[in-house]
């Protein structure tokens, strides 16, 4: 379970950063308009993370079974965003 | 919108809608299937889980056989597992119908467990709907229309990375649902593709037999024993000892890999030219291939072994093993299970979202009620017909003849029900099915907990899953079908 947990941490950290990486929802969430800069740079560190993800996920289940759970866990990822957002943007 | 677009539209919402009817269910069962052998152990409370050693395990099994099936030409012996704690055997003259009992894994006593078809009812279910070849003809023709749902709901939504987290619950009505359409279905892309591909190629064999006339003369069987080895031979007539079985399961644990045995398959067993065959698990790979050996069961001997194979096989076999899952252990089976649901909440979504197009256009004509009931029936219908499968597991005596075949009626009545209440209560029916779904649920688990589903680790899980979803359902029978306004 705690390959997996953090595989999921992961890659919830890199769809915030995917996530804040756009205008729209760094507003919605954060209150405030981000430089195109901030962006740049959050989009970034998102595709990191996310990198650093998929390379843990195939350190621990090996090349074949590896990206299948990543793929399965960044559903969840972009659901908890979303679910971030929903609530943050009332 | 151009032309293109339209027509695409039309094909995705309609063709979407209609053959959701018997995708959500099938998605639903899907879901279920995956964790088959726990369901299995909640159906059936008479069996044991007791930790114990293979080889304790193929000795108790081998004496249950000795004393019960010394004449019988085939011996089946399945390994306890951690998801199956328990021995099953089975015997006969005949290989493709055996008789089968389960043992308890320490003392070897048989259990006596009540007759259903447990967990693999789901299965079945979502493989074939109980109708065989025909049965996946009709899963396998929703199969391709879900692809081409999928490929042009992604050409038609223009704003696919623009709008990627976005969920408005307290947007209006059909803004609310359009996000949830299109969330659920953008994140769980990856696996919607995967699981409807893969579950076309493993029909295909169904719905494109030419290959199969042409080269095999349209026997499949043909085609699967050019693919996996056999190792057989006629019996001899003249009696012999037989080694222990525990003996030919060190020496297949020395070949497949300690632990790695799931069965044992005795032919001819007492005879000069008796084999025993162990094949392995799968649980540790993603093309669902099993490795096998064959011993001379009088004097040890390899009789014959096969531990590769050709890279076709495996390719076929990733897909099915990726459709499967029954790689990847625990993690991977609540991955599957949670995006097959969500892949069920997408086309519920759609389906709620073409509902209240239509009616805003047409108003409450005949068509719009009967299209109404079809979407109650397929989405909170579904859910009380599986729930009602469980409830009659626990209310049919465990002693009733032909009870399986009971508990697999009360499905289908329950399911007709829910189509004849969705017709008689046209828009209300959502939300009193929906209420009804997550009470039974809730009265499933506690009465499941409250006559000893604690002490079992898979009875424990399904009922805090029963819980869980029990609360899910009446949270969303609150917040989208209060006013009875399902749509």
């Amino acid at each position: 379970m705690m390959p997996l947990l953090v595989t999921g941490l992961l890659t919830l950290a890199a769809m915030c950063c995917l996530a804040l990486g756009m205008e729209r929802h760094f507003h919605a969430w954060l209150g405030r308009a981000a430089t195109p800069r901030q962006r740049k740079d959050l989009r970034l560190a998102g595709w990191f993370l996310l990198a650093g993800a998929i390379a843990l996920s195939i350190r621990h289940w090996g090349a074949s079974i590896g990206p299948v759970i990543w793929l399965g866990v960044l559903t969840f990822a972009i659901l908890g965003v979303a679910l971030i957002l929903a609530v943050r943007g009332r | 919108m151009s032309p293109l677009g339209k027509a695409l539209m039309g094909l995705h919402a309609w063709g979407g809608m209609i053959f959701s009817w018997l995708l959500i269910p099938v998605f639903i069962t899907g879901s279920i299937a995956v964790f088959e052998p726990e369901v299995s152990q909640w159906m059936q409370p008479e069996l044991t889980a007791h930790p114990t050693r293979p080889s304790n395990a193929v000795a108790l099994a081998e004496a249950h056989l000795n004393e019960h099936a010394s004449d019988q030409s085939f011996w089946r012996i399945r390994l306890p597992s951690e998801r199956e704690p328990h021995i099953g055997v089975a015997w006969g003259k005949n290989p493709r119908q055996l008789h089968e009992e389960t043992l308890d894994a320490v003392s070897g006593e048989p259990l006596h467990e009540r007759e259903t078809e447990g967990g693999h009812f789901f299965t079945h279910f979502h493989a074939d709907l109980l109708l065989g070849a025909p049965g996946r003809w009709i899963v396998g023709a929703a199969g391709i229309v879900m692809l081409a749902a999928l490929v042009s709901g992604i050409l038609i939504h223009h704003r696919f990375f623009a709008e990627f987290f976005t969920l408005r619950p307290r947007a209006g009505k059909r803004r609310a649902w359009l996000d949830v359409h299109n969330l659920t279905g953008v994140a769980s892309l990856p696996f919607l593709l995967m699981i409807t591909y893969t579950g076309c190629v493993i029909l295909a064999e169904t719905f494109m037999p030419a290959a199969t006339r042409a080269l095999y003369d349209g026997n499949p069987r043909a085609n699967r024993a050019e693919v996996v080895k056999s190792f057989e031979r006629k019996p001899s007539g003249v009696p012999a000892g037989m080694l222990p079985l525990a003996t030919h399961l060190a020496a297949a644990e020395a070949i497949l890999g300690e632990g790695k045995v799931s069965s044992l398959l005795v032919r001819h067993p007492g005879d000069r030219n008796g084999l025993v065959q162990a094949y392995r698990h799968v649980d540790d790979r993603l093309a669902a291939v099993s490795d096998h050996v064959t011993f001379d069961a009088a004097n040890g001997t390899l009789f014959g072994q096969q531990t590769e194979w050709n890279p076709m096989t495996y390719a076929y076999r990733a897909q099915v093993g990726l459709h499967t899952a029954h790689f990847g252990g625990l993690s991977l089976r609540w991955l599957y299970f949670l995006s097959g649901l969500l892949g069920a909440l997408m086309m519920a979504a759609g389906t709620a979202l073409l509902l209240r197009k239509r009616r805003q256009r047409a108003g409450e004509d005949r068509p719009q009620r009967l299209l109404d009931a079809l979407g109650a029936a397929s989405i909170p219908g579904s859910i009380l017909a599986s729930l009602a499968y469980l409830a009659a597991n626990r209310l049919i005596p465990a002693e009733t003849g032909g009870r399986e075949t009971l508990e697999i009626a009360a499905f289908f009545s329950v399911w007709a029900i829910t189509l004849i209440h969705a017709l008689l209560r046209r828009r209300r029916a959502w939300h009193e099915q929906f209420v009804a779904a997550s009470a039974a649920c809730v009265l499933l688990a506690l009465a499941d907990t409250y006559s000893g589903g604690l002490v079992d680790a898979a009875r424990r899980g399904v009922d805090l899953t029963l819980l869980a979803t029990g609360a899910l359902l009446f949270a969303s029978s609150r917040r989208f079908f209060r006013t009875g306004d399902a749509t």
